[in-house]
């Protein structure tokens, strides 16, 4: 049996921002990091750039 | 067949024309039935992967499509390219189940289900997915599909964690055992 116990890390936006990953393409207000994540790969933006990024999102991609 | 069915090339033939019967010598299936959604409209589709082993990519396949439901048969363990497979299928769809959807070897699954609101039933294979997917758009999957998608994360301890993104309203449905389940595994839950 192994018992593992390791900091559950909670990333919460303030109030009237989002919580961004680029490279996940992720955007939330609160974040349950994995126990070996990279915090620093979330950065806080507001509303506009988050309806800037889904907008992009948005776009139909080329076809392959 | 590529792009037409069993039927649709034998001329009448037993299989329905709603069996996508995949060649065992097919590669890229990408953008098939794209937009696509007045000749799908509400149907329930099998996607019959058995004897192939060669596809690489179903980007795009049934990108805005209208479809209600996809039963796969076979693996999809060889796909590699999900990018916007089930993508803006706004209307009807709720459904992947069968044999499931198998991300072993996949490497892009960015918008795989995008737009897709109404998804409620999904099956994946068992730690088969290792990297980021969202769910982002489906606020309707259920306690069986949120299992589901918890199982089939790699664990991905001693590598960079990726990204589970679930809608707020499913996000608010998981227990605390399910968020450490997550996290224990090195997945990040967005």
């Amino acid at each position: 049996m192994t018992k593992e116990t390791y900091e559950q890390r909670i990333l919460t936006a303030d109030e009237g921002k989002y919580l961004y990953n680029e490279n996940a393409q992720s955007i939330s207000d609160k974040v349950y990091l994995g126990k070996e994540a990279d915090e620093s790969e979330w950065v806080e933006i507001t509303e506009q750039e988050k309806e800037r990024l889904e907008a992009e999102w948005a776009v139909i991609p080329d076809a392959e | 067949m590529i792009g037409k069915t069993n039927s649709q090339l034998s001329g009448g033939g037993t299989i329905s024309d709603d069996v996508i019967l995949v060649n065992p010598y097919a590669v890229y299936l990408a953008d098939m039935f794209s937009s696509a959604y007045g000749q799908l409209a509400n149907k329930s589709l099998t996607l019959d992967m058995n004897g192939n082993t060669s596809l690489i990519s179903i980007k795009g396949m049934f990108y805005t499509t209208n479809i209600k439901s996809i039963t796969i048969k076979g693996s999809t363990a060889h796909i590699q390219n999900f990018n916007d497979a089930f993508r803006n299928n706004y209307w009807n769809f709720t459904t992947i189940d069968g044999d499931g959807l198998d991300f072993s070897s996949a490497t892009n699954v960015n918008g795989i289900f995008q737009q897709s609101v109404r998804l409620a039933n999904i099956k994946i294979v068992e730690n088969s997915l290792a990297i980021s997917i969202s769910f982002v758009s489906t606020d309707n999957l259920t306690p069986e599909s949120v299992s589901s998608i918890i199982s089939a994360l790699k664990d991905m301890t001693g590598q960079s964690s990726p990204t589970l993104t679930l809608s707020t309203t499913v996000k608010a449905t998981l227990t605390q055992e399910q968020i450490a389940i997550i996290t224990a595994k090195n997945w990040t839950l967005a």
